[in-house]
């Protein structure tokens, strides 16, 4: 293999597709990023067997083929070295060398061979479903604080996205809330459909979104999630499983209802959860006129601060909850006022936007004793 | 669809279907239906005895929402969700990945946290044995004041790992091995509602070798059905799970009694050709001898594992042997066992056994046990404090042969300490144990220098102390014995003695004290009977008889005893 | 039906198991977990390997035995084990440690790239320590998704209780004389009773007798044994240590033979790593791997002579008691054995069996291997 590309075009590709390398030592191979030409194009690979990351440069390609360079010192090399045009390629004399040169600069690198590398996986494409960047960016933000990382119930380490028609609902729980979102979609899909991501993939493809264009491509396999952004495509195993009736769970209605300025919430329980260390817990106390957020912790202190609200209704009550649950919820929605939905200290709460049901937080309470 | 095996398809799913553990089922449906379920139970027993099924089971008679009820409905939501393991409230956490303090710590936040969907969030940790200490005393702090929504099910195979300070604040259910007759019925249940057609004999053998389990029991008669469509006979499940049928044995014991050595060899090249596996074959010849000695020395029939036609048998062979035979034959074949776990040449240690067994003449096992007791009574007369407990066999017959009874205590009672205090009394050239143990890195160095084998050898072996001129040293095993004993050998350690405590010192080597770490030679554990058939002509049968029942029933006969009285 | 070119065919011996398991997949009664247990090298892992491709072959057919076609691309995968949804798992250093099986249940966690059964082959499961077994009960206790989990183990005694009662449990006998003596004259060539006489030898363990029949040296290895046990009683000490010497530098030469080509291939992993650190790794890992190599091969070496005068000693006693001359294991050196019998006699053949057995017991508790064997040929001669 003999190509020549900018630096540039290469540099900002191959940090993206090294997020799909993995660090295992049991199949070193997979430390490496994989180098392909295509036509005028080099297609750069990466898999840790769970997500595939694939991107393409533009390059000429002087002899086409394929080699393996170590992912991190690649990247590291090719961002040391000055922008203009690069030269990379298969050492014609040296089946095991592969070199990186730019006009003063050569790099030998050790490799392996190619034909180990893992083939890029097959889909077989169910639907596909054209997303905006924003809404897609948003929904995962949400969805990705919520999800379990406690291996012992793998289906929760994993994003629900259950296709319906026209519209796709994103959950996310790990038992002790729960954040759902929709999108809506302009086309009907045929088949419903309920697939479970591992949050990894996902988080991996949040980070490449916000460098991208407008639309993303949602590609649904049996067995595999294809991520489109343009030339980049990332694709992701999906968990095996069950995932818990998300509709069983939100209680379908409440007693008591307050709406809050977003800002104020937030402000305040930040403000609490500076006392709330230990077990984060912060308590609400909510009256027809007002929420007192407080919080006290034994050999800290404690703290009290009352807040104006816009509008209540339904009985007082007093309610416990873990603070950076409560900012994770009040982030998720995108409106000034938040909705905070109670039925009783034992009840789980709900933050939704004034708006509509498009976004939802559900948390459960502490118990305070 | 997957195929689902049998256990988990007719996992108990109500405390009515759960089998052999009424005990534990009929206090818990109480607790339930009296509002009183505990915030914290310890499920201990064997494997497959359903210790996590009662778990689930409990989870949801506390979350079912037609309850708390000890009758679930199996219908509503949480129910079914806790039956298919999606329910969120339901925690199922294996102590042996998640072992560590952090887990527990992470646990000790997240169960203040109310319910999701039922009344109670239960966990169940499976084999909590396995946490760390520190993760004990976190989960020990949990268990103090644990929210009043919670409960907590903590499940072991081996409860005496488990905190005595955790067991007490557990209700603590011990489940039972499930008794033979329970499965039988239930595996003639699952059988029947399967379409899986077994014939009664092979019922009674799955049973028996499901050993208590029913998990275990529903594996072998799943994996029956998935190898052949026919009806199981006995035949097949002695064929997958490789058990010799009872005619190769009586025909060996039928060689025996006839003399004729040459047939042996045709007698296991026929046991090789049909594939027997011989380990267990002769596994199932010591139960068989163990038997046949039950039979002579006038145990009751009841005693004996076998069936009634087996019995008959055994009495014809009972009559046959001698009871020497009978004790030669369990004392070599036991060891034969232990030989074919070190070493896998169960053909070779098989046929010399048979053979050994019947040419006694060639047979100088006794003689070297005399000869080792006469060498432990001349040093008894030499000095009796330099023994130090010794290998099981000569202690055995120290208590009958020679030793009287003060000497029997001295050598029961004797520690190292005492060693020091008494030798130190007699000379002042001699050293305690751990005088000497203090010198012996410099020793070993020395020999190192002087002879490599002789120091590779060394490395196994003990100081015991030096007493009046003679170092003693324990070699652990009786090669190890031997080959100090090469002149070059002790002439090295000799050297080095000299050299590092400034005097000449005669040698004592010893085999013995280590005799239980010792990995060449684990104690015959494999059987019973072995360790008190050591001491062969020093123990008479009566005791022996004794001490075989004890071993082969053990409890289990004393509380038959007390049921039928 | 059999299919005479099938990769089950390859097997040799276990037809009884073959059978069990191809009606497992006919009854489409596959269980999640299996327990492959017998002695090392009697063909578990061969079984395994083709079950696993028979469960995911392209092309199997019900009425061609259910065999695994063996040039489809699945099967060509797992042969190669290169498919993407079996796994093999083989001790990292000495054990199977719980990092491997955590990532197993990572592995099992995710939908099959499109195999019909994803396959977790867990060789010399009974090296899992405790932390990993234990961690290993919950994944195949209930599965997700279509999962089979094959366990490898030379001992299933070793393994915890809890593990063995949640598999299937397959028990591999040693082979049968017949079979490994067929399986030697078809392969090797061997005239009948020298492959007799090796696969008396091999004890049922099919890798052995091909190890033994690869082993040019074999035969004039045991006329050495011989040798030295008719000379053992009436010769002096010098002479002895030069039976024993020469014994052990006939095992030398094979070694130094071996270590050359480990260098070789270290040097060549060194070469082709890409990195240093990683070749440090490497290099430390294969080292390890060498050395404990080297310490087998020598044992087992010392291991083949001790079973060649087992052999001997026991047909001695075996024409000593009167036992047919066909039952002996060196068949073909049937009136030097009679010579042996009569000279050695019922007590002292079994006593030098006893000898022997005692010196492999040196040799497992790692007495070096001269000290052993310069021990057993001083006690025979006392015998």
């Amino acid at each position: 293999m003999l190509i020549k590309c900018l630096r540039d075009d290469i540099l900002s590709k191959l940090q993206i597709v090294q997020k799909g390398t993995a660090n295992q030592t049991t199949l070193p191979i997979l430390s490496g990023i994989l180098l392909k030409t295509d036509e005028n194009i080099l297609r750069l690979q990466a898999t840790n067997l769970e997500i595939s990351i694939m991107a393409t440069v533009k390059a000429s390609i002087t002899k086409p083929g394929m080699s393996v360079f170590p992912a991190r010192l690649l990247v590291d090399i090719i961002r040391l070295l000055p922008p203009g045009q690069l030269e990379i390629g298969h050492d014609e004399n040296e089946d095991n060398v592969v070199f990186i040169r730019s006009e003063n600069t050569e790099f030998k690198l050790k490799t392996q061979a190619p034909e180990d590398f893992p083939e890029f996986p097959e889909v077989e494409k169910e639907a596909e479903i054209i997303i905006n960047t924003d809404v897609i960016n948003k929904v995962l933000k949400q969805t990705l604080k919520a999800v379990s990382k406690d291996e012992t119930r793998p289906i929760l380490n994993g994003i629900l996205f259950s296709i319906k028609e026209n519209e796709i609902t994103v959950v996310s729980t790990d038992s002790y809330r729960l954040a759902l979102s929709k999108i809506k979609l302009k086309n009907k899909i045929k088949e419903d459909q309920d697939i479970v991501i591992p949050w990894r993939a996902l988080d991996e493809f949040q980070k490449i979104i916000s460098a991208g264009s407008k639309q993303i491509t949602l590609i649904l396999g049996k067995n595999q999630a294809i991520f489109k952004l343009d030339d980049i495509i990332l694709i992701s195993r999906l968990l095996e499983g069950q995932f818990p009736n998300y509709q069983q769970l939100l209680p379908t209605e409440f007693t008591i209802t307050a709406e809050i300025r977003r800002e104020d919430l937030v402000a305040a329980v930040t403000r609490a959860s500076l006392i709330a260390q230990k077990n984060q817990s912060v308590k609400l106390n909510l009256t027809d006129k007002k929420l007192t957020i407080s919080a006290q912790s034994a050999g800290i202190g404690e703290t009290t601060e009352d807040l104006g609200i816009k509008s209540t209704k339904g009985t007082e009550i007093e309610i416990a909850f873990n603070s950076q649950y409560l900012l994770d919820g009040a982030a998720s929605v995108s409106t000034d006022t938040v909705i905070l939905e109670l039925n009783n200290s034992v009840s789980p709460g709900l933050i939704k936007s004034l708006k509509n049901n498009d976004s939802l937080y559900l948390i459960m309470p502490i118990r305070v004793n | 669809m997957a195929y689902i095996s049998l256990y988990r398809k007719w996992r108990p799913q109500s405390f009515a279907e759960l089998i052999g553990q009424e005990h534990v089922a009929r206090t818990l449906a109480n607790a339930v239906d009296n509002n009183r379920v505990s915030h914290a139970y310890l499920f201990t027993g064997p494997r497959g005895t359903g210790k996590t099924s009662t778990a689930k089971i409990l989870a949801k008679a506390a979350n079912c929402q037609e309850g708390p009820t000890s009758k679930p409905c199996q219908k509503c939501n949480s129910c079914l969700r806790i039956s298919d393991g999606s329910s969120l409230d339901v925690f199922e956490i294996d102590a042996a990945s998640n072992r560590g303090i952090d887990e527990i710590r992470d646990l000790r936040e997240k169960v203040n946290f109310v319910p999701s969907e039922g009344p109670k969030k239960v966990y169940i940790i499976d084999e909590v044995h396995m946490l760390t200490n520190e993760a004990f005393n976190a989960l020990l702090k949990l268990l103090e004041e644990p929210p009043a929504h919670i409960i907590f099910i903590l499940a072991t195979t081996e409860p005496s790992k488990v905190l005595p300070t955790i067991i007490s604040r557990c209700q603590r259910f011990d489940f039972r091995p499930i008794l033979f007759s329970d499965l039988v019925k239930q595996l003639k249940k699952v059988a029947k509602a399967e379409k899986i057609k077994v014939e009664d004999e092979a019922f009674e053998l799955i049973a028996k070798e499901a050993r208590g389990g029913l998990r275990d029991g529903l594996g072998i008669l799943d994996q029956l059905a998935s190898y052949t469509s026919k009806e199981i006979k006995a035949t097949d499940v002695i064929g997958l799970l490789g058990l010799v049928a009872g005619e190769k044995i009586n025909r060996l014991i039928d060689i025996i009694i006839s003399g004729a050595a040459g047939e042996i060899f045709t007698f296991t090249n026929d046991l090789i050709v049909e594939g027997v596996n011989l380990r267990q074959f002769t596994k199932e010849l010591v139960d068989y001898g163990r038997n046949i000695f039950i039979i002579q020395n006038g145990g009751a029939d009841k005693l004996i594992n076998a069936t009634t036609e087996e019995i008959e048998t055994l009495k014809v062979h009972a009559k046959n042997l001698s009871k020497a035979q009978t004790r030669r034959l369990l004392n070599i074949f036991s060891q034969a066992l232990t030989e074919m776990k070190n070493i896998s040449d169960p053909q070779f240690i098989l046929e010399m056994s048979c053979v050994k067994l019947m040419t006694p003449a060639a047979d100088d096992d006794t003689d070297a046990l005399r000869e080792r007791l006469e060498k432990l009574e001349r040093q008894l007369d030499n000095s009796h404090i330099s023994v130090i407990p010794a290998p099981r066999e000569t202690k055995k017959v120290t208590v009958k042969k020679i030793a009287p009874a003060k000497v029997v205590t001295d050598d029961e009672k004797i520690t190292p300490k005492k060693v020091i205090n008494k030798s130190r009394a007699t000379s002042a050239g001699n050293m305690s144990l751990r005088e000497v143990e203090r010198f012996w890195p410099t020793i070993m160095a020395k020999i190192k220098g002087l002879s490599l084998p002789t120091h590779a050898i060394l490395m196994e072996c003990r100081p015991i102390s030096v007493d009046n001129g003679k170092f003693i040293i324990d070699a652990g095993t009786d090669w190890r014995q031997e080959l100090l004993k090469k002149p070059t050998k002790t002439a090295a350690l000799k050297t080095a003695l000299k050299n590092i405590l400034g005097k000449d010192l005669n040698l004592v080597i010893t085999v013995g004290a280590e005799t239980n770490k010792n990995k060449v030679k684990p104690a015959a554990t494999e059987s019973p009977a072995s360790a008190l058939i050591e001491a062969d002509d020093a123990v008479d049968d009566e005791n022996l008889t004794l001490g075989l029942i004890k071993n082969s029933f053990g409890a289990e006969i004393v509380s038959e005893k007390n049921d039928t009285e | 039906m059999e299919n005479n070119n099938s990769l089950w065919q390859e097997i040799i011996g276990h037809r009884d198991i073959l059978s069990r398991l191809k009606n497992a997949i006919n009854q489409n009664q596959v269980a999640h977990a299996y327990l492959f247990s017998g002695p090392k090298g009697v063909g578990k892992l061969s079984v395994a390997t083709r079950f696993a491709a028979a469960l995911n072959c392209e092309l199997r057919d019900n009425t061609l035995d259910n065999s695994p076609c063996g040039h489809c691309i699945s099967c060509k995968n797992i042969l190669k084990r290169t498919h993407r949804d079996t796994y093999f798992i083989q001790p990292e250093g000495n054990a199977i440690t719980i990092a491997q099986i955590r990532d197993i249940r990572k592995l099992v966690q995710l939908k099959n790239y499109g195999s019909e059964y994803k396959v977790i082959i867990i060789d010399e499961a009974d090296t899992m320590n405790r932390p990993a077994a234990n961690s290993l009960l919950k994944i195949i206790e209930e599965p997700p998704g279509p999962v089979v989990f094959i366990l490898i183990a030379a001992n299933h005694e070793t393994l915890p209780l809890t593990i063995v009662s949640r598999c299937r449990l397959v028990t591999f006998q040693r082979l049968r004389l017949a079979e490994i003596k067929n399986f030697l004259i078809a392969e090797f060539a061997l005239e009948p009773d020298s492959a007799k006489t090796i696969a008396f030898l091999s004890r049922g363990i099919m890798a052995k007798a091909i190890d033994l029949a690869a082993d040019n040296n074999f035969f004039k290895r045991r006329e050495r044994v011989i040798e030295a046990i008719s000379e053992i009683k009436d010769t002096g000490p010098g002479r002895l240590s030069l039976l024993a010497e020469n014994l052990i530098q006939h095992i030398n030469r094979e070694l130094a033979r071996v270590k050359e080509r480990q260098q070789k291939y270290l040097d060549k992993l060194v070469e082709q790593s890409t990195n240093k650190t990683h070749a440090g790794r490497i290099k430390k890992q294969q080292s390890k791997k060498d050395k404990r190599e080297l310490a087998r091969l020598e044992r087992s070496a010392f291991d083949d002579i001790l079973t060649n005068l087992n052999s001997i000693y026991r047909d001695a006693v075996l024409l000593a008691v009167g036992g047919d001359d066909n039952l002996t294991a060196n068949i073909d050196i049937v009136p030097e054995l009679k010579k042996i019998a009569t000279a050695t006699g019922i007590a002292n053949g079994l006593a030098a069996g006893s000898h022997v057995r005692k010196a492999r017991e040196m040799l497992y508790s790692n007495v070096s291997p001269e000290l052993a064997l310069e021990y057993l040929f001083f006690s025979l001669q006392e015998a």
